[in-house]
Parts: C-alpha cells; sequence; structure tokens
C-alpha cells in the first residue's frame, strides 16, 4: 500500500502541461485506494530557501515519488537538475528507515518516445544515488497532442495514455514491476510521424501568422 | 577561431580550475580567441517553455538577461566546450541553464535527421562541441550516458564534430590531454 505520494511537476507550464496531465491522472488512479497525495511545481520551488526545505520535508514523508517532466534538448529542464542536485547534497531522507520508491515519466515534442531515454536513464541514476527504488521510467512521444489537457477530457483521443497509466498505477499498487505493455501503450503513437511533423510544421506557421510574424519565422538575428 | 568555453562547475574546486585553465591555454596557442564564462556567475532565468522565440519573436528569447546574450555567442563560435561535472550522467544545472535557452537559435520546423525527427537548423554557422565532464571515481553507467547526450545534443545542435571526454580526479591528467588534443585537430580541420 503507498501511503503517501509525491507529485513533482517539472514543466514552467505547471498546471497547464502535459507532464501536469500525465502525474495528475496517474496519481488519481492511486488516490482510488486511499493514497494521500502532494503536488509541487519544481520551478516555483527551486529558487526559495523555504519552499526547498518544505520540498525536502515532503520527500522524507514519501513512500512514491513521483516526477513528471518535458524533454530539454536531451536532458531534464534546468530547474529539474538543480532540484535533483540539491535532493542528492540533503542526506536527511536517506536515513528513512521505510522504502521510498521513485518513478519517472519524461515527455517530449518529437513523436519518437525513444529520445526520451537517456533523460530517463539520468533519473535512474539519480533514483540509484538517492537511495529510492527505481520503479521505472516512462516515455511518452509526441507531447504536444496532449498539450496540458487533463486526459480524461478526452477520452477517446488519450486512451493509450489512460490504459497505459492504469497499469503503471496497478503495478505501482501492487508492488509490482511497470509491466511491457504499460511501456507500450505510453509510446503509442497517435499519427504517423510524418503527419505529426507536417501537421507540427503547420501549427507552427499558422502561430506565428496569428502574431504578425509570419514572414520572419526564419529570421537570423546574429 | 572562436572558441566559446562554458564552464557549468557549481563551485571553486582548485583540481578542476587547474584543468579548465589549461585547456584554456592551449585553446589560446592554437589561435583560437577565447570567450571563457563562468555560468554561476550569470544571470539566467529558466526557459519559460513558451515558444514565443519561434512564432512570436522569432530568433530572441523574450526573457532579456544573459541567457540571450549566451545564445547569440554559441551562434557566432566556431567551437563550445560544455565544462561541467557529470550530474547523474548528465550536465550541471548551471550549464543546462544556457542549454536550454539555445532554443532561439533553431527553428520550429520538424525534419528527419538520422531517421528520427529533428528541428531545422535557423544558422549556416553551427559550432562543433567537446564536452568535457568530471567526476570523482570512474563509473561507467554515467560516463556512458553523459557520451549518449553529448551525441543526442549534436543531432539537435547541428554540430559538424562532437565528442565527450570523460575523467576523474583518480585518473592520469596526460591520457586526458592526449584525447582532448586528438579532438581539437578533428575539429579544426572542419573550420
Ligand atoms: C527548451 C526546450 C527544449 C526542448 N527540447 C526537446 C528535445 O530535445 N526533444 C524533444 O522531443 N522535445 C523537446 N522539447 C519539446 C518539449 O519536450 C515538449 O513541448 C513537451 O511536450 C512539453 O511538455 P510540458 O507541457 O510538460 O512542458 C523542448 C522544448 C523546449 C521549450
Amino acid at each position: 500500500m503507498i501511503e503517501k505520494a509525491l507529485l513533482l511537476v517539472g514543466s514552467p507550464k505547471v498546471e497547464q502541461s502535459t507532464s501536469a496531465s500525465l502525474g495528475n491522472y496517474l496519481i488519481s488512479k492511486l488516490e482510488e485506494s486511499g493514497t494521500t497525495s502532494e503536488k509541487l511545481f519544481i520551478h516555483r520551488v527551486v529558487n526559495r530557501e523555504e519552499k526547498v526545505k518544505n520540498l525536502l520535508n515532503e520527500i522524507e514523508a514519501m513512500d512514491l515519488m513521483i516526477l513528471t517532466f518535458p524533454l530539454y534538448v536531451d536532458s531534464l529542464p534546468a530547474p529539474v537538475i538543480k532540484a535533483m542536485e540539491l535532493i542528492k547534497d540533503n542526506k536527511t531522507f536517506l536515513n528513512s528507515k521505510k522504502p521510498q520508491n521513485f518513478i519517472a515519466i519524461s515527455n517530449n515534442g518529437f513523436p519518437e518516445a525513444s529520445q526520451n531515454d537517456t533523460a530517463l536513464k539520468i533519473c535512474r541514476i539519480f533514483s540509484k544515488e538517492c537511495g529510492f527504488i527505481w520503479k521505472g521510467g516512462i516515455a511518452v512521444g509526441g507531447g504536444g497532442a496532449i498539450n496540458g489537457v487533463p486526459l480524461l477530457e478526452k477520452p477517446g483521443m488519450f486512451r493509450n495514455f489512460i490504459r497505459g497509466l492504469d497499469l503503471v498505477a496497478q503495478a505501482l499498487k501492487d508492488d509490482k514491476e511497470i509491466p511491457q505493455e504499460a511501456h507500450d501503450f505510453m509510446s503509442k503513437k497517435l499519427i504517423p510521424d510524418s503527419l505529426y511533423r507536417f501537421v507540427g510544421n503547420y501549427s507552427w506557421k499558422s502561430q506565428a501568422k496569428r502574431y504578425g510574424v509570419k514572414q520572419k519565422i526564419k529570421q537570423k538575428l546574429y | 577561431m572562436k572558441a566559446l568555453l562554458l564552464n557549468g562547475t557549481l563551485e571553486q574546486d582548485s583540481d578542476i580550475d587547474k584543468i579548465y585553465s589549461s585547456i584554456v591555454d592551449k585553446l589560446k596557442s592554437k589561435g583560437f580567441e577565447i570567450d571563457s564564462i563562468i555560468l554561476r556567475d550569470l544571470n539566467v532565468a529558466a526557459c519559460q517553455g513558451c515558444f514565443d522565440c519561434w512564432v512570436k519573436n522569432p530568433g530572441e528569447c523574450r526573457t532579456a538577461d544573459d541567457g540571450r546574450e549566451v545564445a547569440k555567442k554559441m551562434v557566432q563560435s566556431n567551437l563550445i566546450i560544455h565544462f561541467t561535472p557529470i550530474t547523474f550522467g548528465g550536465y550541471s544545472s548551471e550549464l543546462k541553464k544556457v542549454i536550454d535557452r539555445f532554443l532561439p537559435t533553431i527553428l520550429p520546423f520538424f525534419t528527419k535527421r538520422e531517421g528520427e525527427t529533428h528541428h531545422l537548423y535557423r544558422y549556416q554557422n553551427r559550432a562543433s562541441i567537446i564536452a568535457i565532464g568530471f567526476l570523482n571515481n570512474q563509473d561507467d553507467e554515467k560516463e556512458l550516458t553523459f557520451k549518449e547526450l553529448v551525441h543526442r545534443n549534436s543531432l539537435n545542435m547541428g554540430a559538424p564534430i562532437h565528442d565527450a571526454i570523460t575523467f576523474s580526479k583518480d585518473q592520469n591528467e596526460s591520457e586526458f590531454f592526449d584525447k582532448f588534443n586528438t579532438i581539437l585537430e578533428k575539429v579544426e580541420v572542419k573550420i
């Protein structure tokens, strides 16, 4: 039984992020079985001393920590790395007698979920250095398709993410390994890669048009 | 020939600082114009993930701080040195804060490269990357992850030449500098 879960959201887009959509859904599934949870947004924590203290206290108290973040240049966003450095440097919770579990969810903009693998390896090493029990890394590609929308708002479109996270939640509750099937659902593509690129390119142009800079989108300033 | 050195150390450390100075000297002796930046002394906000630098103000971050200046320098360099403690297999938070801010220097448009989706480049000139990561003790898992990260970055940043060298304090310094010199020669050929 997971009594206390801590959700760490590592996106600057905070509540409106795809990271939050994925993390919130997973937490809600755990809460159905009586887990209590706490949620912190890393970008609001790392530069404030009293908030860092609170983060460390929450870590000491948790049975499960879920870190959900966007892939930034093949790795984790800088403030998330900063938080990891702070957590590692603070040893108090390493004395915690109870087993503490850790799982990471990385979502990226490119359609290939496998591009998250390096960032998830970094999470695994962090987990080991902090003495947590590594429950695995979940890779989600094409995060732009979720775009911060709560998964249950579009249950049809997001059905694979929902199924995948249901399996993840079950495995965490049963204290089992995350099954391969869960990873397969999470990395399933909504559309073929070539179509994703086509739609994406169209979308960048129309966004630039909205701001009146369509002609300047490729400008060189230096 | 311009070299931009991004020093992502979190604090002063005389052993590491000595290696850094030797790298600077080596580059100078090869005729590089040096721009050495101790990142922890800069004011660089975290990327806000807004994509304004692609669709609202193309090519420039909306945050007017030192991060903008570093992005500009990245575009104007032939070689960028990522100098960092290997942090869980990746970059330190100090180095990563400027790496995240490089987004304005590429285009939003997707293309396929080495079988994967990546972005088109905004600028013709792109710097080679030599990443130098240090550890207290040798650690294969961290070293491999670091190399993988640098390889992936080179695809996203379009580096003509890239390599990652790792060293630990228990390692022979001359071995490290031999590797550095070999890579530097490859970089020079491409400039
Ligand atoms: C600075 C920056 C760097 C990024 N680097 C990558 C990358 O290397 N690979 C990738 O697939 N997506 C990259 N992305 C895209 C994000 O991972 C993607 O938009 C993600 O869905 C955002 O999730 P969020 O809503 O949780 O913040 C990057 C985005 C930003 C702002």
